[in-house]
């Protein structure tokens, strides 16, 4: 099962992997549900969230080092045991049978009610699981090399449409600061913090594919990838502010609404193909990641074999979870923005500190009864 | 080769007798009327009897004779008293003595037999077990020409012919240094066509080429009639519409891409040079991007990669804006479009394709006709698709305007599997946008990257430079760098290396 180096990923292709994961659909979608809450003030609603973000990904690279580059699960049954690892990981997989569908029902739901009304939701949750499963099961670098490109035509794109819709921009929407008070900006906070911030300590399944067994060769790169993610999400929601102020909120996909407000010399309007683009290119990456990862989490629980058994059923079973789970977009709404921030912050990353303070103590102690 | 000949049967030698000789070549040699036996005599009293094998047709200079020249070359070491007998003539060849001609010594009657087939000319002495065979084949070939595949404006102008010795000569001609290795194989039992591999010692990649010759083995007893069989044994995947190795008819071409580390792959009676492994990027590129200036070179380059995106999407994305997004087409161009779509009866999908088609079968037909008729294919074929469709009001303007900057757009591919790679994955692009518009037309993308990034070429990944992505190598991809940063690196980098490892 141990791979070769060379079979690894190198630094460009993690980072690119981490950018995917965290910006992929989030681009679309954050700025809309922070700006309902938090208002003019999303941008502390980001950082806030980004810094706890920050925290999740140091335990997650910290444990990475500390047991060698081995998975989330194996150094679980290493610190608390085999009967506890099950234990423990049966809220991750329920989460992620969660997040897999709500990614892909995200962008159906978007494209049924943007796009193409007229062509029911599951035309686009099936395709997207199909080519999602056909690109995990090519493995993980196959993967990686595709998302290199990917990511880079997705960031381009963004950032084409937010420099095209500086003539829009109105700085003053910016303002006033704290104009509720600090409670919304903590609801932002706590919002962004599950919905993408947060999610990093999934990454921890994915960190083994990395080259160099714990002695990551950059871990600078890896801050340095998910502060540029950061940074994307950040200006994102600035910009939509910027464009629309009060209004953000109420706008559901605002990256697809400042787009489409875009007008240079009369020619060049209605570029909203190219959020769409970047959307669902983004949410196929994500949802390709989710669905790696759910699948390595399976793999190593049960110790299969053949890396590739699981994908097919677990995308089928996502499918109809996806077809089924949310029943109006308000529904949706609720799930994405109220319980899934909760799972993430409360369980997933729960697991993820137990797991570290754990680590830190045995540690300590190897290295005290080595000392005595 | 050689533990083949020792294993076959006794009754293959040849014997001291020579008319047991003569009658079992004669046997061999049944009803093939282009075999000449000549038979002849000399010594003393015409006591020696001696007999000729060649083919008639294969041998170039027939009024050479290779017997009197063989007893001259004996006799001159001979005492003035001596006589000239078969046994002192096998012992001189033995001892290989001076002869004015290169020979080859044979014992074995498939083994002449064989040779005879090449173009040699086959001496056999009564009294002596061996024969003596020169070369003498000279058949005619067509010259060393222009490339009509690969026309360039500037550069040299040389193209491959037939013949594999030419060809490796004119290779050998470029690159004048003993790294360049060249390994011969045979394959078939009837074509026995010989199949030359050329690598660049040090430049090229010693796993490639391992992994190179574990795929061309087995490769022996098929019969090959060209390069394509080879490209087809040693290929990938056979199923993927994408070319893994490219042609090229141009040695200038070929030396460079031995230099870039790359295998050659010749065979006899084919022109068809085979570069393998070759990158999809490879396929952008042309031996005169390397002979115009930089600034020039690089905005062709451009150019090619826009025309492959028009040639790959151009229809489709007529189809998924025109039937699905409407409002993505800025006012004026929309009712310009709409008007002249007024009065087609087919919705936008069904004429593209049957445009498409139509145009691919004026293309096909182009190709197969002989010369002077395929120019009245398409005046025909312009006059009907172009005009006469757009007046029965069968296809609207835009889509003819479409279909011709596809179709040109694909010519300006500059390697032709690539242009057909195209033609292929177009039409699936089509029905995807047709049936779900944008969003399929993007599935679709993301499936063809899939597979792209999926697709190895003698074990290197398919989109080496951009997935995995180099960025070092992308002073030759999309633009071209000056020569003089090209030719430390990507060219000739690993030649570089060693040479510096050396010094």
């Amino acid at each position: 099962m141990e791979r070769k180096d060379k079979d690894k990923l190198d630094t460009l292709q993690m980072t690119c992997l981490m950018i995917a994961y965290t910006t992929g659909s989030s681009i679309v979608f954050i700025p809309n549900s922070i700006s309902e809450v938090a208002r003019s003030t999303s941008w502390l609603s980001m950082l806030i969230s980004f810094s706890y973000g920050i925290i999740v990904l140091f335990c997650v690279l910290y444990l990475h080092r500390a047991h060698n580059g081995v998975s989330l699960i194996e150094y679980s049954r290493s610190l608390i045991g085999n009967v506890l690892t099950y234990f423990l990981s049966l809220p991750l997989i329920l989460m992620l049978f969660f997040s897999l569908p709500g990614v892909v029902a995200g962008i159906g739901e978007f494209l049924s009610s943007v796009m193409m009304t007229e062509t029911p939701g599951f035309v686009f949750d099936s395709l997207i699981f199909m080519i999602a499963a056909f690109t995990v099961r090519s493995g993980v670098k196959v993967m990686a090399r595709m998302f290199v490109l990917l990511v880079g035509i997705m960031l381009a794109l963004t950032l084409l449409v937010l420099l095209m819709a500086i003539p829009n921009y109105d700085p003053l929407y910016l303002l006033p600061f704290f104009s509720n008070g600090i409670r919304p900006v903590l609801h932002g906070a706590f919002i962004s913090a599950g919905f993408p911030f947060g999610e990093i300590f999934l990454f921890s399944m994915v960190f083994p594919f990395v080259r160099g067994n714990g002695k990551m060769a950059s871990v600078k790169s890896m801050y340095l990838a998910y502060g540029l993610s950061g940074s994307v999400l950040l200006l994102s929601v600035v910009c939509n502010l910027m464009a629309f102020g009060p209004a953000t909120g109420t706008l559901k996909y605002s990256l697809y609404s400042l787009a489409s407000v875009i007008q240079i010399a009369d020619f060049i309007q209605r570029i909203e193909a190219i959020v769409v683009i970047a959307l669902i290119t983004g949410s196929f990456m994500k949802a390709c990641i989710f669905l790696f990862i759910l699948n390595q989490i399976m793999v190593k629980l049960l110790g299969l074999k053949d890396e590739n058994t699981l994908v097919y059923p677990i995308s089928l079973v996502s499918l109809m979870l996806s077809l089924t789970m949310f029943r109006t977009p308000a529904e949706f709404t609720k799930q994405v923005y109220t319980l899934w921030p909760f799972t993430v912050i409360f369980i997933g990353g729960a697991i993820l500190f137990l797991l570290a303070v754990i680590s830190l103590f045995k540690q300590k102690n190897r290295t005290s009864s080595a000392k005595g | 080769m050689s533990d083949q000949r020792t294993s076959r049967p006794d009754d293959s030698r040849l014997t001291v007798d020579g008319s047991q000789n003569l009658t079992a070549m004669k046997a061999i040699f049944d009803h093939c009327e282009d075999i000449a036996f000549d038979e002849w005599t000399f010594g003393d009293r015409f006591e020696h009897n001696v007999f000729t094998v060649h083919c008639g047709t294969l041998v170039k200079d027939r009024n050479k004779n290779h017997l009197s020249s063989t007893l001259l070359d004996a006799s001159r070491s001979l005492a003035a008293n001596e006589q000239l007998t078969p046994e002192f003539i096998g012992h001189y060849f033995h001892n290989q003595g001076m002869t004015s001609q290169p020979f080859k010594l044979s014992n074995s009657l498939t083994e002449t037999a064989d040779l005879v087939l090449e173009g040699f000319i086959a001496l056999f002495f009564d009294g002596w077990n061996h024969s003596i065979c020169y070369y003498t084949r000279g058949i005619e070939k067509r010259a060393v020409m222009e490339s009509i595949g690969e026309p360039v404006v500037q550069g040299p102008r040389e193209g491959t012919n037939e013949s594999l010795s030419t060809n490796l000569g004119m290779i050998r001609q470029r690159v004048k240094t003993p790294k360049l290795k060249v390994e011969v194989i045979t394959a078939g039992s009837s074509l026995k066509t010989k199949i030359a591999y050329l690598y660049l010692q040090d430049a090229t990649d010693p796993e490639l080429l391992l992994e190179f010759r574990s795929r061309i083995q087995g490769i022996e007893e098929y019969e090959v009639l060209g390069t394509s069989y080879v490209e087809d044994w040693i290929e990938d995947s056979s199923y993927s519409p994408f070319p893994q190795y490219r042609y090229t008819e141009r040695t200038d071409n070929a030396a460079s891409a031995l230099l870039d580390g790359k295998i050659l792959v010749l065979t006899d009676n084919s022109p068809m040079i085979l570069i393998c492994p070759s990158l999809f990027v490879d396929f952008f590129g042309t031996s005169e991007d390397y002979y115009v200036r930089t600034v020039f070179a690089s905005l062709i380059r451009l150019l090619r990669l826009f025309a492959f995106f028009i040639a790959l999407v151009l229809p489709s994305l007529y189809i998924a804006l025109s039937t699905y997004h409407p409002e993505l087409i800025p006012t004026v161009l929309l009712l310009t479009i709409l008007d002249s779509r007024e009065g087609i009866p087919f919705p936008a999908f069904f004429e593209a394709l049957a445009m498409e088609v139509s145009f691919e079968l004026l293309r096909e037909a182009g190709i197969r006709l002989p010369r002077p008729v395929g120019s009245a294919v398409s005046i025909v074929g312009a006059l009907v698709i172009g005009q006469a469709a757009i007046t029965a009001q069968i296809a609207s303007p835009i889509m003819v305007i479409i279909v011709a900057l596809t179709g040109i757009a694909s010519f300006a591919i500059p390697h032709y599997d690539m242009a057909i790679a195209l033609r292929i994955v177009r039409f699936p692009l089509m029905i995807a946008a047709g049936i779900l518009g944008g969003f399929g037309l993007m599935i679709g993308f993301l499936l063809i990257l899939l597979h792209l990034t999926r697709l190895h070429t003698l074990g290197q990944p398919y989109l080496s430079s951009l997935a995995p992505i180099k960025f070092r190598n992308f002073r030759d991809i999309f633009v071209r760098f000056p020569l003089r940063h090209l030719l430390v690196s990507p060219r000739n980098r690993k030649l570089m290396k060693i040479r510096q490892k050396g010094s």
